[in-house]
């Protein structure tokens, strides 16, 4: 009994391949009995294999000769991503060391309240963190907030070198965080004190603030474009968009990517048409919920964590800028589809057609890609969810078994 | 990485078991041997009727792990189920999935829900019986 419109009842197509504008992929299907010549993967060094998150597609005879076919993906494009490049580490925070009490009267009572003039005592080793060009549009409220779910449990004097600063009246901090509590900074300066050891004074919330000799705990340079590109992503943000997902009718996706604008990631490259592009950076929206968090930054010490940071950053950006009001879209880069050290592919055979795949890209750097055969009743499109989902959070991590 | 399937979408043509196992095989083989995947990396995920080639792929290929969602023993378990015992006969077997998972031999993650009317839970419990039955012996 031929029962297959039965067993396989699928529903209209209500995508299109620019719908999932870089998210189609149209892999070839070979004639059965052509050869495949399956490049040796094991005699490759681990990092130069291709991941499912990094693309690094640089040779363009990849398009002729693997079937990948530029009419079908016209949406894909072929730069590599170098996002992890863009980043700078500057200013995070200060330490401030105070050998001795100042002259005051009151601890800080907190919130501006009455507006007297309030003097904070510092203990010796008390430490503060100071953050410069913090940009929140969110009330002062939430910016205490913020600052307080934050530990700062890095006290440790040794590894801060002292801060020799011949510059007057130089202002170099908007939020400062004393044990915990931050402050809203309006005229942060640096002075010499008669002794010649430089001094902070701080006016919070109309409250000056004096601190003794003054320590540098570290000082990054932050790349500010990309600082303003990116927002902290946790598992809870990316539980958030998947919320997002799930409470915006699916098929209004295509129309909202139709009204935004197409952003790319790579500063200058060149796409698999010889377009050369140039990216300034200037197109990427200040989020709301920006913020650089030191501690944050500082626990991502190794080169890895900070790239998988970033481009989990990165990719949250994106995600909530889909949603509410939308704004901007940045096509993403994947289908650099070559690995960059080997050989060209060396599967000759003749393309009889072609499959059409979602494919998303990792916000973590990965190099393992999970291939999903969808239900009965859908097709990618409804399947978008789901993926999207299981791409925020399974955290796949690879730990070689050792033999005992 | 969502695989369509013919007739599904933008993929034109008549939907069958032979034409999607043998897209699943046609994009198994394009990772691995074009874009150079290791096949310990891929992870093959199949939800519903997407449990057949999901299975069958995993049985067939040194994938690094099998997920299954609501998977089913075979069509005619499913048919079987619904229409009764007699009527599953008129079905041609398709997604053989008990037969096929006797060979997967990588990392298997099972779940079904309780209140599945379509596939009982028991098509799952099925499916790692015989999974960890191959694995054991």
């Amino acid at each position: 009994m031929h029962l297959n419109p039965i067993l396989f009842p699928a529903p209209r197509a209500k995508y299109t391949p620019d719908s999932l504008m870089g998210e189609l992929i149209w892999i070839p299907k070979y004639k059965p009995g052509s050869k495949i010549t399956t490049p040796n993967v094991s005699a490759q060094k681990p990092a130069q294999r291709i991941t499912s998150c990094d693309f690094g597609r640089k040779h363009k005879h990849f398009l002729s000769e693997t079937g990948f076919s530029t009419a079908y993906n016209r949406n894909i494009s072929l730069r590599p991503t170098t996002l992890a490049d863009r980043r700078r580490e500057e200013i995070i925070g200060h330490h401030v060391h105070s050998k001795s009490a100042f002259s005051s009267n009151n601890d800080y009572q907190g919130g501006g309240g009455g507006g007297g003039h309030t003097t904070r005592i510092l203990n010796p080793l008390e430490s503060f963190e100071a953050y410069e060009n913090v940009v929140l549009k969110s009330n002062l409220h939430q910016k205490h907030r913020i600052l307080n779910e934050k530990e700062n449990t890095d006290n440790d004097p040794n590894r801060y070198t002292m801060f020799h600063d011949d510059r007057d009246d130089t202002v170099i901090n908007n939020l400062l965080k004393i044990n915990h509590q931050s402050f809203l900074l309006k005229s942060p300066t640096i002075k010499k004190s008669a002794q010649g050891s430089p001094e902070v004074s701080f006016d919070v919330l109309d409250s000056p603030i004096q601190t003794g000799p003054t320590f540098l705990e570290k000082k990054f340079v932050k790349d500010q474009q990309l600082s303003n590109k990116v927002s902290i992503a946790t598992r809870d943000d990316c539980s958030n968009f998947d919320s997002y997902q799930s409470s915006t009718n699916h098929s209004k996706k295509p129309s909202l990517q139709k009204n935004t604008q197409v952003i790319e990631l790579s500063p200058v490259g060149e796409d698999f048409d010889g377009n050369v592009d140039i990216d300034t950076g200037d197109e990427f929206p200040v989020q709301s919920n920006l913020f650089s968090a030191p501690e944050t930054i500082s626990s991502y010490t190794t080169k890895t964590n900070e790239k998988s940071y970033l481009f989990k950053r990165l990719m949250t950006e994106y995600s909530f800028q889909t949603h509410g009001e939308p704004q901007t879209v940045r096509k993403l880069d994947f289908a650099s589809l070559y690995r960059d050290n080997s050989k060209p592919p060396q599967t000759i055979g003749e393309v009889i057609g072609h499959v059409p795949c979602l494919i998303l890209k990792s916000g973590v750097p990965t190099n393992k890609i999970l291939m999903y055969f969808h239900g009965n009743g859908e097709d990618i499109n409804l399947s978008y969810d789901l993926l999207s989902h299981i791409r925020n959070n399974l955290n796949v991590k690879y730990f070689p078994c050792r033999e005992l | 990485m969502g695989i369509e399937y013919p007739g599904y979408g933008l993929y034109k043509g008549e939907p069958s078991e032979d034409k999607i196992l043998a897209d699943a095989e046609a994009i198994f083989d394009y990772l691995t041997s074009e874009l150079g995947f290791d096949p310990s990396n891929i992870i093959v995920f199949g939800r519903s009727i997407g449990s057949g080639p999901a299975t069958w792929l995993a049985s067939k290929k040194d994938v690094g792990a099998l997920a299954l969602m609501s998977a089913f023993t075979s069509i005619r378990g499913v048919v079987k189920d619904i229409a009764g015992k007699w009527i599953q006969y008129l079905v041609k077997e398709r997604f053989n999935n008990l037969e096929n998972i006797a060979n997967v031999k990588c990392p298997t993650f099972i779940v079904h829900g309780l209140q599945d009317n379509f596939i009982p839970y028991k098509h799952s419990q099925a499916l790692y019986g015989i999974n960890l039955l191959s694995i054991m012996s």
